[in-house]
């Protein structure tokens, strides 16, 4: 099995540079809504202020809270390294798709039991919400490993976009599963119309009620965590489903290019979740429930359609 | 180009038969009409017959630009816009119509031919939302689909003839305009055109 | 008949009398301190004697060579179990549950006993090793009648649905320990029974069986986790769960069924090899759970959970092992219940993809979209029981004054959150076992395991144990300067913080409640009278309408039967030699 030099560089490049892109995403919602905004290196600056304080913890908290901010960043930190970024190849490598998904059961777990930990209602609210849109969102999941593997016959997500990257038109139902994805990554991320990232009223906040508790070093962890997660999986969208261009060979042209459009790829993607948060609201609980079996419907089409047309 | 205009028609049908509003309603049915007359525009310029540039030609006059006229003003005078409590609720009928194209899919395995197997699977769905609606405006848009399914399935006969599409789609516009009028007197009679209440005629 | 018994050197055999000892060991050292409370009213040693004739009752069916030993082990598993459900006899609900679960047991002795005769008759032998030499020319009528009732007899026992009824009452009822037996490991017997039957003698089924599997398999699964979700008690949450593995085991059976019949050996064995291994994991992390159960029983006398919490600061052993079962049974990586799902999904993923008939690819497709709901909605529950129970502030006096657990107790359920880690990190190894054994039932020559990749679970802990070492290493360092303070919880401002401003059990699920409330015939009355009343109550559906509805169908049988045989001695004297003349001719013709 073998792990290149590469692999490792572009993993740390995700971790050190995702509170630029969380950055970036915010500038261009701000500048959507028509006011200038914090800069673009404003998350660094709120981690080191977080990262200065000292923690204030419940009397009623367990090892859950000491323990599970620090395991929800490395379990993050992990995952990085499995997925490629604008490098890839055909070898015997790590990154199965069933680990990278159940890896992020990991953070779930912990957020939900931190929630629960705090003894105050809001982070019951927070829990039960979560782990009810969470449920609804893992056929999801599985969508997106059945329609690769149906495409590509592989499970490990470096070979996936290798044998992806030579193809420049796909067909319809790719689309649609890219469709089905995305709004899988909405889901799981906290965004809207699932949940309102930018509140803190009872009404409308999911995985910040969840957090509400934790002050200090915890809350910079499960920050910098929410952070990093966001960005793997707008990587593992773009390296699944739109994935020409990356670079297949360790040419340095070929890199540089790969690097290049890769991070074309990614300012759009952040373009397109800024645009959705500044259009839609969030959507009611029982109504943000009812795009799941809507989204699963899509999926159905976009298998049946693999298979037939 | 045409796989992406079926699996629009099949998109836009799924979005139908969940959502509440009856513009959004409109909307959807607009979006798939027009790519069903794309889809006759495009066959006629590939094999080069006249009828198909006719039945695109009627099929956008009619169900892109006619019909949602009728139907919002009919939804202006009735002074509604959305549908609150269905039959079935949005949750399943989201799985019966992923179930429903699957099933229609399954069925016709071994024909090669794509517009009769999206064509079962609009009559499932048209179906589907005549049963699952209270509103008549609702149940009348569920009729509509199942006019479309037919007309798809008409689509991959080889051998066509003027007199059977005309007839179709005279008979959709007479039954929207028939619709309209109908439902503006049920409702000035009865003051609602809630389904349910039109039990109370039994007696 | 059986002055000795012969045993069956099979490697199916050992691999699960290995399941049954490595749950009794722990479960053994448990029992010692936890039967301390029942040494006031009820006779210990009567618990303890019982319990060893359970196990060696299981180890015998497990072990049997021919029809004879294996139904003689059975009914005394039966038995010795029904005693142990009915223990606490002074509780009348223990009593009522333990009789529903005596008649299920013995419709499944029943069955097993026309199944045995049936093949007694189709290969004229009782030895398991000659029915294997003449099963290969069973006809495929007689394959599915073999089947049916092998699916009727065993499935009773197993806790499918709509068989399932005794599962939620039986297993409350019982100690925590027994609960952790039967679910742990008697339920495992029975599908060793059914996989003897079906992949040993029967190897090649026809297709409808298959299916018949997949669908109840899902079936049971999505209706006993739905239900799990809206329990209060935490032992009919943990047997309705169980309800839902067997449910996920029966599944896979099925899809490998599917597959040995279209002749995909590979997908076969892989199916084969989840079933065995989800058996193995199931296994310890439902008794671990059930040990939980009971320490808190033990340490503070209720079951149920809206009437616990805070329990982290009184009982920390407990709550660390209960988060460790926990999160096996979610499938969070690395523990084992992960390595059994991957091994699952993989299965249905792969079927699809394989198969050829359109109508089965359908159908192994939803299925799989349900089973990736019940994987969510098992998370759910889980999560829900260890955090209401464990975390937050105690919400009624019960759980404020606690009783000390003793150690044994302790030890007992730490050795098994031990071996849910180490199963868990070297599963690789533990499934090349397996898929050993199963590749050759199935006739697979080729030693090319397309289980390569499992070997990724160790690299990902071992990167995961490096990474959070240097956070924490980190973290010391960064907080060595920075004070912490302990404080209240914010609660908005609000000053009089109450325990029962937190969410109880019912709260945390009630978007679940309101979205699949009629599954678990779920039931909300709210009484504004002069105080505000809210009650909820959920039931099993299939109780209420299959059973409930087959009782009165034979009581009114009865009563007209009665009618009509009421009075005479001479009229009972005729009808009984009218029967007895019937059943002659019956015997004689058919037999």
């Amino acid at each position: 099995m073998k792990y290149n030099l590469f692999y490792f560089i572009q993993s740390i490049l995700i971790v050190v540079l995702s509170p630029l892109l969380i950055g970036i995403l915010k500038k261009m919602k701000a500048i959507l809504r028509g006011y200038v905004g914090s800069s673009i290196l404003q998350p660094y600056y709120d981690l080191e202020k977080l990262l200065k304080k000292g923690r204030i913890i419940s009397n009623r908290s367990s090892f859950i809270t000491t323990i599970g901010p620090i395991i929800i960043l490395g379990a993050t930190i992990t995952t990085a390294f499995f997925i490629p970024v604008f490098y890839t190849s055909m070898e015997k490598s790590i990154g199965n798709l069933f680990i990278l998904m159940f890896a992020f059961a990991i953070v779930k777990i912990f957020t939900v039991l931190i929630g629960l930990d705090s003894s105050s209602t809001f982070g019951g609210m927070g829990s039960s919400r979560e782990a009810f849109i969470s449920m609804m969102a893992e056929p999801l999941m599985l969508f997106l490993i059945t329609f690769l593997y149906i495409e590509t016959k592989d499970f490990n997500i470096f070979h996936i976009s290798f044998i992806n990257s030579n193809i420049v038109h796909f067909k319809m139902e790719h689309y649609i599963a890219m469709v089905t994805f995305i709004i899988c990554i909405l889901a799981e991320n906290a965004r809207i119309p699932f949940d309102n990232p930018e509140t803190h009223l009872e009404l409308t906040m999911m995985h910040e009620a969840m957090i509400l508790d934790l002050s200090g070093s915890d809350l910079a962890y499960v920050e910098l965590s929410s952070y990093i997660k966001l960005v793997v999986y707008l990587i593992i969208l773009i390296n699944c489903y739109i994935p020409m261009g990356i670079a297949t060979t360790l040419t340095a042209s070929a890199l540089f290019l790969g690097f290049l459009i890769f991070i074309i790829k990614l300012l759009f993607c952040l373009l397109g979740i800024a645009i959705i948060e500044t259009t839609f609201a969030k959507s009611r609980l029982f109504r943000g429930a009812e795009i799941f079996p809507a989204t699963i419907a899509l999926g159905i089409v976009a298998i049946t359609l693999i298979y037939i047309l | 180009m045409i796989e992406a205009l079926l699996t629009i028609i099949l998109i836009s049908s799924i979005y139908m038969s969940g959502v509440r509003r009856i513009k959004l309603l409109t909307g959807g049915f607009v979006f798939q009409s027009a790519a069903i007359g794309l889809i006759a525009f495009k066959l006629g310029y590939d094999t080069g017959e006249v009828h198909y540039y006719v039945l695109a030609l009627l099929t956008i006059i009619t169900k892109v630009i006619i019909m949602p006229l009728i139907i919002n003003k009919s939804v202006k005078k009735l002074k509604i816009n959305r549908e609150m409590e269905l039959m079935v609720n949005a949750f399943n009928s989201y799985i019966l119509t992923g179930t429903g194209i699957m099933i229609a899919f399954g069925l016709l395995n071994k024909s090669h031919n794509n517009f009769i197997k999206t064509g079962i699977a609009l009559f499932i769905i048209g179906v589907l939302l005549m049963v699952a609606r209270k509103k008549a405006i609702t149940q009348m848009l569920g009729f509509l689909i199942f006019e479309n399914g037919i007309v798809l399935f008409e689509i991959s006969l080889t051998k066509m003839s003027f007199v059977i599409e005309a007839g179709i789609v005279f008979e959709g516009l007479m039954l929207a305009l028939i619709m309209g009028i109908m439902i503006f007197h049920i409702n000035k009679t009865f003051d609602s055109i809630n389904t349910d209440s039109f039990e109370n005629l039994k007696e | 008949m059986l002055p000795f018994i012969n045993f069956q050197k099979d490697w199916l055999s050992i691999y699960f009398v290995f399941i049954i000892i490595l749950i009794f060991i722990p479960v053994a050292i448990y029992t010692k301190g936890y039967i301390m409370e029942y040494k006031k009213h009820y006779s210990v040693k009567y618990m303890l004697a019982l319990i060893i004739l359970f196990v060696a009752s299981m180890i015998g069916v497990v072990f049997a060579d021919n029809s004879i030993d294996f139904l003689v082990f059975w009914e005394m598993m039966s038995i010795s179990s029904f005693f142990l459900v009915i223990y606490e006899y002074i509780n009348k609900e223990s009593l009522k549950s333990g009789i529903f679960y005596f008649v299920m047991t013995h419709i499944s002795g029943l069955f097993l006993m026309i199944m045995f005769a049936f093949l007694y008759k189709y290969t004229g032998s009782f030895n398991f090793n000659e029915i294997l030499k003449f099963s290969v020319n069973f006809s495929s009528k007689q394959k599915y009648i073999i089947f049916i009732l092998a699916l009727f007899g065993f499935g009773a026992k197993m806790g499918i649905v709509p068989l399932h009824a005794w599962l939620p009452k039986a297993h409350p009822a019982a100690p925590s320990n027994v609960s952790a037996l039967m679910s742990g490991v008697m339920l495992k017997v029975a599908l060793y029974g059914f996989i003897r039957v079906i992949f040993v003698f029967l190897t090649n089924t026809p297709i409808m069986c298959g299916v018949i599997v997949l669908v109840i398999g899902t079936v049971t699964a999505i209706f006993s986790i739905l239900n799990a979700l809206l329990q209060n008690n935490i032992k009919k949450l943990l047997a309705y769960s169980s309800a839902e593995n067997i449910g996920l085991i029966f599944a896979v059976l099925g899809i490998s069924m599917i597959a040995i019949n279209y002749n995909l050996k590979m997908l076969a064995s892989l199916a084969l090899t989840a079933a065995l291994l989800h058996c193995l994991n199931h296994a310890i992390f439902k008794s671990l759970l059930f040990l939980n159960a009971g320490s808190v029983l033990y340490a503070t006398g209720t079951k149920n959970m809206d009437e616990l919490g805070g329990l982290n600061k009184s009982m920390k052993f407990t709550a660390i092992c209960t988060f460790i079962g926990t999160c096996a049974i979610s499938a969070v990586p690395p523990f084992n219940g992960f390595a059994s799902e991957i091994l699952i999904l993989r299965s249905f993923i792969e079927a699809i993809t394989k198969v050829s008939n359109i109508w089965i690819i359908i159908l192994i497709f939803s299925c799989a979209i349900i089973v990736a709901l019940t994987s969510g909605a098992a998370f759910y529950a889980t999560v829900k029981s260890f955090g209401i129970t464990f975390l937050g502030k105690p919400r009624s006096e019960k759980s404020e004054h606690v009783k000390i657990i003793p150690t044994s107790m302790n030890i007992g359920q730490g050795m098994l959150a031990i071996l849910a880690i180490v199963t868990g990190i070297f599963s690789p190894f533990i499934i090349k076992e397996i898929s050993h054994y199963t590749n050759n039932l199935l006739d697979i020559s080729e030693k090319n395991l397309s289980f390569k990749n499992e070997t990724e679970i160790m690299i990902f802990t071992i990167i995961l144990i490096c990474i959070v070492f240097i956070l924490y290493m980190f973290n010391k360092i960064n907080s060595s300067n920075k004070k912490q303070e302990i404080n209240e919880t914010w609660a908005c401002g609000y000053a009089q913080d109450k325990p029962y401003i937190q969410y109880t059990g019912s709260g945390f699920v009630q978007p679940a409640a309101k979205t699949f409330g009629s599954i678990a015939n779920y039931n909300k009355k709210i009484n504004l009278k002069e105080t505000i009343h809210i009650s909820q109550k959920t039931s099993d559906i299939v109780e209420d309408y299959l059973y409930k509805t087959s009782l009165k169908v034979v009581d009114f049988l009865t009563t007209k039967i009665i009618e009509i045989n009421y009075g005479k001695i001479q009229s009972h004297i005729s009808y009984i030699f009218v029967s007895v003349i019937i059943a002659l001719i019956l015997v004689l013709k058919f037999v």
